[in-house]
């Protein structure tokens, strides 16, 4: 990518305009997609019905344990690009953070609507204050709160600080999130891989892990995309500094 | 619960899925093309200076 400086003193060429997808974000998004599509074939036509009061609603496990798993995965990214920008004042960990959060919650608002269907398939409610359910839910209002966070400051090295700090408190829920299911078994959410093993049968085991990898590779493949977009925008607001606009 | 009810509930959840990844790119998607429309936009600002000057 030119810098705004390379741009402002020459003519702007259609390169000044960088796709945010790269080719190796294609390549990603494309594997993820092949390793969702391979986690769905053997989910529903080589993994066995459950046999238990779940039955045919289990399927839904495939992808909404990953997308689970993926959603604290962007919070601890962001949480590390915190550290990275109080540690080194780089606005890069800043549009890293932003972009995290932002995945974080798409993921969030897949795990809920998803939880919620499972929830009244599986236990008849759409919904119930228990453990994982709550603390997920607060993850989730915490992460909102980032966003409203950074609208509310407007000098910019400011609002890149207390979004860190924000980030970085916010975080403290996520790893109670994961292991309120071992902490407080009395949940309805059972513990998936445990250090008694999964309990699946294998073929189950493998839906659930080629989702896994599906979904780490899309939040990967997003996250690169969204990068790109941030870097853009960035590009384009020092070019209208520039540009005295 | 019957298969035909569970069905119904897979449908939706992974529907959900669905429609709200193909919600998120269509919202990405304008942004990028607001962001290209501005870049547009300083594109000819730039011309034009470059041409008076």
């Amino acid at each position: 990518m030119e810098s705004a400086a390379t741009v402002a003193a020459g003519p702007v060429s259609e390169q000044t305009a960088p796709a945010p997808a790269t080719a190796t974000t294609t390549a990603i998004l494309a594997a993820a997609g092949v390793l969702l599509a391979a986690a769905l074939v053997v989910g529903f036509w080589v993994a066995p019905t459950d046999a238990s009061t779940l039955g045919f609603s289990q399927k839904i496990f495939y992808f909404h344990a990953p997308i689970a798993e993926t959603a604290l995965l962007a919070f601890g990214v962001a949480f590390v690009a915190a550290l990275l920008y109080l540690r080194r004042g780089d606005a890069r960990y800043d549009r890293l953070g932003v972009a995290a959060v932002r995945l974080g919650l798409l993921f969030s608002l897949l795990v809920m609507v998803t939880g919620v269907i499972w929830g009244r398939a599986a236990w008849g409610v759409w919904w119930a204050w228990e453990p994982r359910l709550t603390t997920f839910l607060i993850a989730c209002l915490l992460y909102g709160g980032y966003f409203v966070l950074r609208g509310a400051v407007e000098d910019e090295s400011r609002r890149a600080t207390y979004a860190a700090l924000f980030a970085i408190i916010a975080f403290v829920d996520v790893p109670i999130t994961f292991f309120a299911t071992r902490f407080l078994p009395e949940g309805l959410h059972p513990v998936v891989l445990g250090p008694a093993g999964s309990g699946m049968d294998a073929r189950d085991l493998v839906a659930f892990l080629a989702g896994l990898a599906g979904m780490t590779l899309l939040f990967i493949g997003l996250l690169r995309l969204e990068l790109g977009i941030e870097a853009l925008r960035e590009e384009l607001r020092e070019l209208k500094f520039h540009l005295g606009r | 619960m019957p298969l035909a009810e569970a069905a119904k509930y897979v449908a939706a959840a992974y529907g959900a899925v669905l429609l709200v990844f193909v919600a998120y790119l269509a919202v990405t998607g304008r942004r990028i093309g607001r962001l290209r429309r501005d870049l547009r936009a300083v594109e000819e600002e730039l011309s034009r200076r470059e041409r008076e000057a």
